[in-house]
């Protein structure tokens, strides 16, 4: 069968890299979390790895377009945000699912997650087409009708994730998406990561290694707010020395990459 | 290139039997969908074609026949968040109560009716519920589509005012026997809650007012046992006066509610 391409997805972009940071500064309450952070994303699936507190999930809301950065700038899909006014168009192309993902209970799963494309301004004929497919993708397709707050959290998180893929983003914003998760989910939801991943930019954010270097391109190693290490999951695993802490390589390395930023 | 299949590729293509290397059989599959002629040839030339047809078109209506049409859609929901349901019999009894006490002992406090008194909380509260970060529970996820902003929020807003205005607007009449004195209050209320909004917030606006009106008119109603002047009729004019001033500042503020907030 062959698909038809739309003309959106053969304009060329402008834009060298889909999320772009320089000196990005970031505040939540009082506390500067994010302190001059320079990052350059393009597609694939970039993992956020990071101790708790961190400032993985403040860095994932900011480029969410969910809270305003502080300092410096950010840039999404070539262009800047933060005191850009008119935000719809860089919406439009953008999949969140936030570390609490808060949901209508007495929605069905494809009530909640066609809502969700008409706020994201899906084409009103596409609507049911993406709605169905982002459901089967997370593999509720047999739950679709049921109401939600009759599924597990495993399930509730995989809503999180159809909505997100619903409007087919440029840039899929995920952060813990694996909690709550059994480890067959896991799995299948690490297929879905690198299938995503082929066409768009996907930023993951999670305490746990293993689905990092078992999914993602690129590693990203937050701490303190800033950018300690930024490669490949075989960089993250060759850091590491036999004397450090962990079960396998990619442990052992996170533990001494983040042991060699706190020394500095 | 020629422009149609030939007569041998299709014998091969129909029979099947010697395999044809993929990107042909793309080729001819691509072309056979956009050609009636080389489509008829096939059909016409060989035999069996039309009993393989036939038993495809059997089993696929068959299939229709069964399947179940997609149910309608739910629309309500685009004007309303489902934070409103409770939020609406939650009036409908407080409104109830207040009208019940007022028609068996009519002005027991010896001031204004006490649904004229607590017409203007209602739609406040509504309009909270719909907007805010701790009472919408998809917040979150919502404050980050395209869609957010002043329609999502005007909408919503709607909603609220479709779902109380009556009930308020009834309730006054037959309590204070004019319709204004609940009507345009909360009227104004509810915009310049939108109003503040777009500057504090619209869960600080709308508790600044809910107090505003708390302390400024309904205790000292109470207290002083008479009917204020702003709860007399002669007052709907300023009032009217409030809510399009309140308008004329939403309308002046296009982009509020979609900057984003500087910090959670």
């Amino acid at each position: 069968m062959v698909r038809a391409v739309g003309a959106a997805e053969l304009a060329p972009t402008s834009y060298a890299a889909e999320v772009r940071a320089e000196r990005l500064d970031i505040r939540a309450g009082r506390r500067m979390v994010i302190k001059e952070l320079d990052l350059s994303l393009s597609t694939g699936v970039h993992g956020v790895l990071g101790p708790n507190g961190a400032g993985k999930t403040t860095l994932i809301r900011a480029m969410a377009t969910v809270q305003r950065p502080a300092g410096g700038t950010l840039e999404l899909l070539g262009e800047a945000i933060g005191n850009r006014l008119d935000l719809r168009a860089v919406r439009r192309q953008l999949g969140y699912l936030p570390q609490e993902f808060g949901y209508y209970k007495r929605f069905t799963v494809r009530e909640f997650v066609e809502y969700l494309a008409w706020l994201k301004e899906v084409p009103k004929a596409g609507v049911p087409d993406a709605v169905q497919h982002a459901i089967e993708r997370v593999g509720l397709a047999d739950r679709a009708d049921d109401r939600l707050k009759t599924l597990s959290g495993g399930m509730i998180r995989r809503v999180g994730i159809a909505q997100a893929i619903v409007n087919d983003p440029r840039v899929l914003l995920l952060d813990e998406p694996t909690v709550g998760l059994d480890p067959a989910q896991r799995m299948s939801f690490r297929e879905l990561l690198q299938d995503l991943g082929k066409q768009c930019c996907v930023v993951v954010s999670t305490h746990l290694v293993e689905d990092v270097a078992a999914a993602c391109t690129e590693v990203l190693l937050v701490d303190d707010g800033r950018l300690v290490f930024q490669g490949t999951p075989g960089q993250l695993a060759e850091a590491g020395s036999a004397e450090d802490v962990g079960d396998n390589p990619t442990e052992r390395g996170y533990t001494a990459l983040l042991a060699r930023g706190r020394s500095w | 290139m020629t422009e149609h299949i030939s007569a041998t590729l299709l014998r091969r293509y129909a029979q099947g039997a010697a395999p044809i290397e993929t990107d042909t059989l793309w080729t001819v599959e691509a072309h056979l969908e956009s050609c009636a002629n080389c489509r008829a040839t096939l059909a016409s030339q060989y035999a069996g074609s039309a009993e393989l047809l036939d038993g495809v078109w059997d089993r696929l209506n068959s299939e229709i026949a069964r399947s179940v049409p997609a149910p309608r859609r739910r629309l309500r929901f685009r004007l309303a968040p489902p934070a409103l349901l409770p939020w609406f019999a939650m009036s409908a009894l407080v409104i109830g109560m207040a009208l019940a006490a007022d028609l068996t002992a009519p002005a027991a406090l010896g001031s204004s009716p006490l649904v004229v008194l607590l017409a203007p909380f209602l739609p406040v509260l509504g309009v909270a519920l719909s907007w805010s970060r701790g009472l919408d529970p998809a917040h979150e996820v919502v404050v980050g589509t395209p869609m957010a902003g002043l329609r999502l929020v005007f909408r919503r807003t709607l909603a609220v005012l479709l779902l109380c205005l009556p009930l308020v607007t009834l309730a006054g009449w037959l309590a204070a026997g004019t319709p204004v004195l609940a009507l345009l209050p909360a009227l104004a209320f509810t915009i310049g809650t939108l109003a503040l909004g777009s500057v504090l917030g619209v869960q600080r606006a709308a508790l600044a007012l809910g107090l505003g009106w708390l302390a400024l008119v309904v205790l000292p109603s109470i207290a002083l046992g008479e009917v204020l002047l702003v709860l007399q009729p002669a007052s709907a004019i300023g009032w009217l006066l409030a809510v399009l001033g309140c308008g004329a500042v939403l309308l002046a503020r296009p982009n509020s509610f979609t900057q984003l907030a500087s910090q959670r």
